[in-house]
């Protein structure tokens, strides 16, 4: 058996070349029909977005099931209103989350999402029955969020929403859209046919090769070969994160004054939770972040017109310290670096709920730069505790 | 250009099909020759002038060498070709790595100088090498020299191996420039084929342990003893897929185009000694640098001290052609010393581990020893500091609880290499170079094609000896 494995044809008998294009056709074809019969398994499944007009934005399609591979081995479950790994329990006391796709979470499974990580530990450390509801977006930033909140608190009703920072820049977009402009097309307008059809046949493995043959990875626009002689000059990835020089007064003082008019808008139901990737690997472990600055400004400018923040920084610091365990990275990945894995969600659940029901003695809620284990003001605390139906 | 970038595949078919419609042998050769100078010129242009330098050196000293003259002559053409061209290279190469040396040792009496900013010219070790043993093996009266200009830039400049290697000998090459080489049809399959692997050494195994051992020799100390004894396996999977893969590209290139480079490994990994890795390894380096270093030296000719003081020198300056920089020179002395030691004890005549064969309990020892060997070079080879080499070594034996992390596709390569490594040594070696006609063989081919569509990483690791 094994002898016929290996065993080349015989010289004498001579295959003819139609069989030998036979052979090489069904050689070919059968093997991407293996493939494509374990892309679904293997490669990330193909998202598919519809138009909510309920939400009044374009979300994913209730009933799909992503299964993620990139970072973390993750399955997720599209709940109603398109919403990845939620299932409505009922409960009136809702907890809106907005930010990117760190709120999205498709790296995770379900149970591990921050969303339902909130669920649970209210009803575990406050006996509350919450709901929680993920409208984290992959790639888009507070001025996506600002648009599309009013139309969801109102169907939804909820006691809190909180805007999850991972990047500075994606706060700083709701003043200055030139600062960073990288809110993604793809939820503008919902999926073309192509994709439809790509995913109504298990097409993971075509799209993929296809996309990954066709379009620049860095860029997602159509890839371009270069011919011209070098040398070279490396146009540099536009960069998300910003220095303190990068971030004008200015700029830092009208997205405080944006936050305050949507403080007021949502009657002080409103909390942003900074979460950078803290510490980090860079030639050695690293607990400050090149934001850091510009962070520090802005919410002593925000700790002065009373708008909840709370500040992730100094807790993943002390994770780290305490367990020497990262808030990101995933083991398909590189420990410290890409998106938040199940512990990252964890400890900002704790903190999203501590701020929802705890006491005024969290460290890290509301806290100004200078002084982040003290808390003072907190508005937000003793109301929340008593939420409306 | 980079055989891993996008425009390669394409550039490479474009040349094969003018070749192949070239009516004649010169045509042939006039669009390989361009081929070749646009090949370089893509990464810089700048550097052509001194390519074409070294060419018309060593092209016009041959030419010399070639008239019958006196022997002292004759020597100082030859110190002048190994001033040329190991002048040009110490320039660019060593230049800084001196002065900031002999700053470190010297700084106490007050030497200062600054160091130059210097651009590497890529390539510039291998073609030196090159053109050095052209020269070389016409003083030694072992070559006639080449005549032809248009034959001597082919030879120096043929695009699949310009910029890291194989090394081509002028002897191997040159002849084949005489045969008139053409595209032959029955050599598509083959090149395609050995093209095809490089790829798959190069995009799906050594890009994707890189990320393992990038991270893990960057901050050794944040990871647990486990994760870093992996990443030191990642390292040594990645450096002999990055590298070999670059091999089979250049090779399955070459053939593509009717001509024939040497091989130049041979599953290392698998040596029963350091002697033999040597003999698996870089096999056209260790070869150049036993034809045109070991022996001029004395090679075993002097007594068994002069033997293993010739073999660390060897070795030391093997280790310092990888790059300018300590922990170079510290990974030839190590092997070195092993290469010497291995003479001392005998080891080294043991024969090469060729022909597939049952898997006995002593040769697997063997194998395994020779293996962790070349493992501690391979920490010595990548570590940057001293420092750096020691958190390294501090964490591995102290069994360090640290970061705990196994990259399932970096585990998928290195078991995959492991598998491969298994095949070879046993009956089902056929299994790896299957012939077109084989039912399998469009199977295996579709994929590696699926493979590579599917999972080579957006941004494409630099080949590693892309910086000697």
């Amino acid at each position: 058996m094994l002898n016929q494995i290996i065993r080349s044809p015989e010289p004498s008998v001579q295959t003819s070349s139609h069989q030998s294009y036979a052979h090489w056709i069904i050689g070919i074809f059968g093997s991407w029909f293996c493939v494509w019969l374990a892309g679904p398994w293997l490669l990330n499944s193909i998202l598919v977005r519809v138009e909510n007009p309920e939400l009044r934005a374009i979300s994913f399609r209730e009933g799909d099931t992503i299964r993620w591979r990139t970072e973390g081995l993750a399955t997720t479950l599209i709940g109603p209103q398109g919403l990845p790994g939620w299932l409505p329990n009922g409960s009136t006391n809702k907890i809106v989350l907005w930010g990117d796709s760190q709120v999205e979470g498709v790296c995770v499974n379900d149970q591990d999402k921050i969303a339902n990580q909130i669920i649970r530990e209210s009803l575990h450390s406050y006996v509350k029955k919450i709901d929680c509801l993920p409208m984290g977006r992959s790639g888009t930033n507070s001025s996506d969020w600002r648009e599309w909140m009013p139309a969801a608190d109102e169907l939804l009703h909820p006691i809190l929403h909180c805007w999850i920072v991972t990047d500075l820049s994606d706060l700083l977009a709701i003043a200055s859209p030139s600062v960073d402009s990288a809110s993604d097309d793809r939820w503008h307008a919902p999926s073309p046919a192509v994709v439809l059809w790509a995913k109504r046949f298990h097409g993971e493995a075509f799209f993929q090769s296809t996309r990954n043959l066709l379009f620049d990875p860095q860029t997602g626009r159509v890839r371009t070969l270069r011919w011209s002689l070098g040398p070279v000059t490396r146009q540099g990835v536009p960069a998300s994160s910003f220095t303190a020089a990068d971030v004008t007064t200015a700029i830092s003082i009208r997205t405080c004054e944006q936050l305050e008019i949507i403080h007021r808008q949502f009657d002080d139901r409103f909390v942003i939770l900074y979460a950078p990737g803290v510490p980090r690997i860079a030639e050695r472990l690293r607990v400050d972040h090149p934001d850091d600055a510009a962070w520090d400004d802005l919410a002593t400018r925000m700790h002065s017109k009373k708008i909840p923040v709370i500040d992730m920084r100094a807790s993943f610091t002390a994770r780290w310290n305490r367990e020497q365990r990262l808030s990101r990275g995933f083991h398909n990945g590189t420990p410290g670096v890409g998106h938040l894995n199940a512990l990252g969600n964890e400890w900002i659940s704790k903190a999203i709920v501590e701020f929802a029901f705890g006491s005024a003695d969290s460290d890290a809620i509301n806290a100004p730069p200078s002084d982040r284990a003290v808390v003072r003001d907190n508005p937000a605390n003793s109301r929340l505790a008593t939420a409306r139906p | 250009m980079n055989f891993a970038q996008l425009e390669y595949p394409v550039f490479l078919f474009a040349i094969v099909l003018l070749v192949s419609a070239a009516r004649s042998a010169l045509q042939r050769k006039w669009i390989v020759l361009a081929a070749s100078f646009y090949f370089y010129a893509y990464w810089d242009y700048r550097f052509l002038g001194l390519l074409l330098a070294s060419t018309l050196l060593d092209w016009s000293i041959g030419l010399s060498l070639g008239r019958t003259l006196p022997a002292s002559k004759r020597r100082g053409l030859l110190a002048l070709s190994l001033f040329g061209n190991l002048g040009t290279l110490a320039f660019f190469k060593y230049y800084n790595f001196f002065i900031e040396s002999a700053e470190a040792m010297f700084s106490r009496w007050g030497f200062h100088s600054g160091t130059l900013s210097i651009v590497l010219p890529i390539g510039i070790s291998f073609y030196t090498f090159q053109t050095l043993s052209y020269t070389i093996d016409v003083y030694r009266r072992h070559l006639t020299p080449c005549r032809s200009l248009l034959d001597f830039s082919l030879y120096v400049t043929f695009f699949p191996q310009l910029v890291a290697g194989p090394i081509v000998r002028a002897i191997e090459f040159l002849p084949q420039l005489q045969s008139s080489p053409a595209v032959h049809r029955c050599q598509l399959y083959p090149g395609l084929t050995q093209l095809l692997r490089g790829f798959v050494k190069k995009v799906l195994i050594a890009d994707q342990l890189a990320v393992m051992a990038d991270a893990v020799f960057a901050t050794p100390e944040l990871y647990s003893g486990p994760t870093i004894a992996i990443g030191v396996l990642a390292y040594a999977g990645q450096i002999y897929g990055d590298f070999s893969g670059y091999s089979d590209i250049a090779i399955g290139s070459a053939r593509l185009l009717g001509f024939e480079l040497p091989k130049n490994f041979d599953h290392p990994y698998l040596a029963t000694s350091i002697t033999d890795f040597w003999r698996r390894w870089h096999m056209t380096l260790s070869t150049w640098l036993r034809d045109y270093l070991y022996i001029p030296l004395g090679g075993s000719r002097h007594g068994s001290i002069r033997t293993y003081i010739n073999l660390i020198i060897t070795m030391l300056l093997g280790g310092l052609w990888h790059g300018a920089a300590w922990n170079f020179v510290a990974w030839g002395f190590w092997h070195g010393l092993l290469l010497a030691a291995e003479r001392a004890t005998g080891i080294s005549s043991r024969p090469k581990l060729t022909e597939p064969r049952p898997f006995t309990w002593r040769v697997g020892l063997r194998i395994a020893s020779t293996f962790v060997l070349v493992l501690i070079g391979w920490t010595l080879f990548r570590t940057s500091s001293i420092d750096q080499f020691l958190a390294l070594w501090n964490s591995l034996l102290n069994w360090h609880k640290g970061i705990a992390w196994y990259p399932p596709l970096a585990i998928a390569a290195l078991t995959f290499l492991a598998i491969e490594h298994a095949l070879w040594m046993s009956r089902l070696r056929p299994l790896l170079s299957l012939p077109v006609e084989h039912p399998l063989s469009p199977w295996l081919v579709g994929f590696a094609l699926a493979a590579i569509a599917l999972f080579a990483r957006a941004q494409s690791q630099p080949f590693v000896y892309f910086q000697f």
